[in-house]
């Protein structure tokens, strides 16, 4: 049974101050009742096999994938009320971000028990969907706390919000404060002057993703390249791998930086600035990030700006 | 008065909802906020802290981008070196798109002032919550529209490929009719790597509290009803499969599925 839309018909019959707020602002009583955009449609269409429908079911429950930032400040208003107003609240957070959200809501839980060490990435997703959706069938509103932005390098974020549409759910994703807009902030660089090319670093390698010099490279998760625990200086530890390849396209000089992002309100960025010589042999967290610079600055091509300005420039049609 | 000090600041996307704590405090609490945002955020700015001014007013109609932006770094140095707690705030994230802050933060650190930017929402960040882009899955090829037409940027047609200011292609003076040849000549450059019926995505990101994104989905082949909007991005989904380099993963130690 559909308990919200059942005591809302109760109060109508029964409340003749509910009544009247109903008769004067229909949308705003039934908001008031926290009633669906669903249920309020179906009130207002007086179609009672639509309402005896919705009545016989329970309300649907959404899900909310938000992005808590990189540091506890980055939080925004929009995400603090997403976590407020959930009925639950699943979080797969750093400690730091995991405190400052904790007073927002009674009922938060941590989603990092699903990381059992013998589950593979594939069953830690399916797990994490199915903690997320179970609640949601039940009609319960709930909210997912993703760590920067949760639609950036986070498999189980897109992969819940496409299973709760799949299965007839509403969901939505709030963006958050990424680990690519600290590194803007910090470096002190604008990817709009010269385009952005942004890559997971074992993607961008075994499918030898192809890219423009002139531009700007990022490489995420450098850390996570090849076998694990192979020496720094073994040939094909992941770093010479990645090396040996941007090698093709720059100069051995060409300054590259190891960036990571402050975890914290009061610790500065790590800024390591290398060249590409150099980076065999570094040793890189799992949040350590690779900016490459671009290699030359990319000039207007003046027959194209001479053809679009040529056309900017021509009397207009007559309207 | 104290040494004069720069915050710059986004303000985000969605207007208000997306400032961070630590932006708003930044603007709380300043001696002299200078903004360049959207009229609700500039309102919303004005409530928190009346010492705040307009960058608008410096920005002329027709004017070369580059006049503009000289005179708003002059104006926000000008106060910084008067001794003030300076925040600049933008629309969005402040690095991106934004041609007066980084000039501003390098100079007021170069005259030994305290500067810094913080991170905001980008307009790249709602269209990657809106429209499900991971950029961690297949990567992310980001770029104006009309550089891109004329640099020849190198893209790779199995990797997202996002145009900024689509709808003003060409189009330098912001707001004259939609620039027939830069349409054209962007068709001519995408459809031999995606072929005429393969589906791209017109975005905008939503403003306001209230309002939804939009979207519109349309083959290829009819970009050029794309309309003179500067708030448009064209979103191009990747195609095809990439073939894996078994060598290198190999070398990586991962296992690809057989052939």
């Amino acid at each position: 049974m559909n308990q919200r839309l059942a005591d809302f018909l109760i109060d109508l019959a029964e409340n003749a101050a509910v009544r009247a707020a109903f008769e004067r602002d229909p949308a705003g009583a039934m908001a008031q009742a926290g009633l669906s955009a669903a249920e309020q449609a179906a009130v207002r269409s007086r179609d009672q096999r639509q309402i005896r429908l919705l009545l016989s079911r329970a309300p649907a429950g959404h899900l909310t994938v938000v992005g808590a930032g990189i540091r506890p400040s980055h939080l925004t208003p929009e995400i603090r009320d997403a976590i407020t107003g959930a009925d639950r609240v699943f979080h797969q957070l750093p400690p730091e971000l995991a405190a400052g959200i904790q007073p927002l809501n009674p009922r938060i839980e941590s989603l990092l028990d699903l990381y059992a060490s013998d589950r593979s990435p594939g069953a830690v997703t399916a797990a994490i969907v199915e903690r997320l959706l179970a609640p949601a069938r039940a009609g319960d509103s709930v909210c997912a706390v993703f760590h920067g932005h949760p639609g950036v390098l986070c498999y189980s974020a897109g992969a819940a919000i496409r299973q709760a549409r799949q299965e007839g759910l509403e969901a939505a994703m709030l963006p958050g404060v990424s680990a690519e807009d600290c590194l803007y902030a910090d470096l002190g660089i604008d990817p709009a002057t010269h385009g952005a090319q942004s890559y997971e670093a074992t993607d961008f390698l075994v499918h030898r993703r192809r890219f423009d010099v002139r531009s700007l490279l990022l490489l995420w998760q450098v850390g996570g390249l090849g076998i694990s625990g192979r020496p720094l200086h073994h040939p094909d530890h992941g770093l010479a791998v990645l090396a040996e390849t941007l090698r093709v396209h720059y100069p051995p000089d060409h300054r590259i930086a190891a960036y990571e992002a402050a975890a914290d309100d009061v610790s500065p960025p790590s800024v390591r600035w290398l060249t590409l010589t150099e980076l065999p042999g570094q040793a890189v967290s799992p949040f350590t990030t690779l900016f490459v610079p671009p290699l030359e600055r990319p000039v207007a091509d003046p027959d194209v700006i001479a053809r679009l300005q040529a056309d900017a420039d021509a009397p207009r049609d007559p309207q | 008065m104290s040494g004069g000090s720069l915050d710059v600041v986004g303000t985000g996307i969605r207007a208000v909802a997306q400032v961070t704590a630590e932006a708003r405090r930044r603007i709380e609490a300043a001696d002299l906020v200078l903004y360049a945002t959207d009229t609700v955020t500039a309102r919303w700015i004005e409530r928190l802290n009346p010492r705040a001014e307009s960058l608008d007013r410096l920005y002329a109609p027709g004017e070369p981008r580059r006049v503009t932006y000289e005179r708003t770094v002059a104006r926000i140095l000008e106060a910084v070196r008067q001794g003030r707690r300076v925040c600049a705030a933008y629309y969005g994230h402040p690095g991106v798109f934004v041609y007066a802050t980084h000039a501003s933060l390098r100079l007021a650190r170069a005259e030994g002032y305290p500067a810094r930017m913080l991170p905001a929402v980008s307009a790249s960040d709602s269209l990657f919550a809106d429209l499900g882009v991971d950029p961690g899955h297949r990567g992310c090829q980001s770029h104006e529209a009309t550089d891109f037409l004329s640099h020849h940027t190198v893209f790779d047609p199995a990797v997202p490929l996002i145009l900024w200011q689509v709808g003003i292609i060409g189009d330098w003076g912001y707001g004259g009719r939609p620039n027939r040849t830069g349409r054209r000549m962007l068709l001519e450059k995408l459809l031999p790597a995606y072929g005429p019926e393969h589906e791209v995505v017109l975005y905008q990101a939503a403003q306001y509290a209230a309002c939804p994104f939009l979207v519109a989905r349309f083959p290829l082949r009819r970009l050029e009803a794309v309309p003179g909007d500067p708030y448009c991005t064209l979103c191009v989904p990747p195609t095809g499969a990439s073939r894996p380099d078994r060598g290198v993963a190999a070398r990586l130690g991962l296992t690809l599925p057989e052939e």
